[in-house]
C-alpha cells in the first residue's frame, strides 16, 4: 500500500470514517510492511493493537477451573467455618461465666423465705449440734471415772 | 423426551460450539480490559459461557446470540470491577513487538507500548470498552450498539471522542504532523 494511501485512511481512522476492513488494513500496513519515518510514531499504537487482540486466555487446561473452584466454592464453606467456631468460642465463655456468677450467688442467697421455717431449722440443726456436744463430754467424763478407778 | 426436543438440544450445542466457543479469546479480552485482572478475567468468562448454556431455552428470543454474550462479559466485569478496587492495568506479559530487530530498539518499543496502554487505560469505561470492540476484536458498529444497548449513532460519538484522544496524545508526545 502507498504511503500517501495509507495517511488518508489514517485520517479516515480519525474521524470513525473507515470500515471494519479498512482499519484491518491499517494495522497490517504497520506490522508487515516498512513504515516511513512520517509515520513511525503510529507504528507502537497500532502494533498495541495486534498485540492486544494476540491475547488469549492461556488455559486450556483444567488448572484455572480448579483454581476458581478453590477461591469460589471452598472460601464460602470456610468463612462459615470460622464465623461458627467464634460463635462457638463466644458461646463457651458466656456459659462457664453465668454459672459461675449462679454457683457465687447461690452461695450467697438465702434457702428459705419464711423466717419462722427459717428459725426453727436454725433451732434444729443447733439442737443436733448441742445434744452430739453433750453426748461427747458425757463420754468424756465417763472414762475420766474410769480411769481414775484404774490408777486408785 | 421427543425426537424434536432432542434435535432441538442439540442443535443449540452445535450453535455454542460453533459459534460462542470459539470467541472465547474476545470474551476474555473484554473481560480483562475491564477488570484489569486475568484470574477475573477468566472467572467472568467462565461464568457467562455458564450462564449462557443454562439459558438455551431463551436463545430463540435472543436476536444475536454473540452481542448477548458480550453483553454478559461487560456486565459481569462491572459487577466484579465495583466489588474490589481497581488492581493493575492489564499490560501483557509478553509483547512480541513486530519487525524490530535489536534489543534497545525492543525495549523503547515496549516502553511506547506501556505508555499506550496507560493512556487507554485512563480512559472512561464505556469508551475502552468500545474502543476494545471495535480496534482489537473488530466489530462492526451495529454489533457494538447492541452490546453496549445504545444507538449507532451514540457508539460513533464515543469511539470519535477516544480517536480523538489518542490522536491528541501522539500530536503532543511526537509533535506529529497530520492536521
Amino acid at each position: 500500500m502507498e504511503s500517501s494511501e495509507i495517511k488518508l485512511l489514517i485520517e479516515k481512522y480519525w474521524k470513525c470514517e473507515t470500515t471494519v476492513e479498512e482499519e484491518k488494513n491499517i494495522r497490517d500496513f504497520f506490522t508487515q510492511s516498512a513504515v516511513p519515518a512520517e509515520l513511525q510514531p503510529l507504528h507502537s499504537y497500532f502494533a498495541w493493537q495486534k498485540a492486544q487482540a494476540a491475547i488469549s486466555m492461556q488455559s486450556d487446561n483444567q488448572q484455572p477451573v480448579a483454581a476458581k473452584s478453590i477461591r469460589k466454592y471452598f472460601y464460602p464453606a470456610l468463612q462459615i467455618a470460622a464465623s461458627i467456631l467464634i460463635l462457638l468460642v463466644c458461646g463457651i465463655g458466656i456459659y462457664t461465666q453465668t454459672t459461675e456468677n449462679q454457683k457465687i450467688e447461690q452461695s450467697y442467697s438465702d434457702t428459705y423465705t419464711n423466717p419462722e421455717d427459717a428459725m426453727r431449722e436454725a433451732r434444729e440443726a443447733l439442737g443436733k449440734v448441742s445434744l452430739s456436744i453433750l453426748q461427747s463430754q458425757e463420754l468424756v467424763l465417763r472414762t475420766e471415772v474410769n480411769s481414775d478407778s484404774i490408777t486408785e | 423426551m421427543s425426537d424434536s426436543s432432542v434435535i432441538l438440544i442439540a442443535m443449540q450445542y452445535k450453535v455454542f460450539n460453533d459459534r460462542i466457543l470459539p470467541l472465547k479469546d474476545k470474551f476474555f479480552r473484554l473481560a480483562l480490559s475491564i477488570t484489569g485482572n486475568r484470574q477475573d478475567a477468566e472467572d467472568i468468562v467462565q461464568d457467562a459461557l455458564l450462564h449462557v448454556l443454562n439459558k438455551q431455552d431463551h436463545w430463540h428470543t435472543i436476536n444475536n446470540i454473540e452481542a448477548y454474550c458480550f453483553r454478559a462479559i461487560r456486565n459481569l466485569s462491572l459487577d466484579a470491577l465495583a466489588l474490589k478496587d481497581r488492581q493493575t492495568g492489564s499490560i501483557p506479559e509478553n509483547i512480541e513487538y513486530p519487525d524490530v530487530k535489536n534489543v534497545e530498539e525492543q525495549l523503547s518499543a515496549n516502553e511506547e507500548m506501556k505508555l499506550i496502554h496507560e493512556l487507554i487505560d485512563q480512559l472512561p469505561e464505556k469508551q475502552k470498552t468500545i474502543m476494545q470492540l471495535r480496534d482489537i476484536e473488530g466489530l462492526s458498529y451495529k454489533e457494538i450498539s447492541e452490546v453496549m444497548e445504545i444507538s449507532e449513532e451514540q457508539v460513533k460519538v464515543n469511539l470519535f471522542r477516544t480517536r480523538q484522544k489518542i490522536k491528541e496524545h501522539f500530536m503532543a508526545i511526537y509533535n506529529y504532523g497530520i492536521k
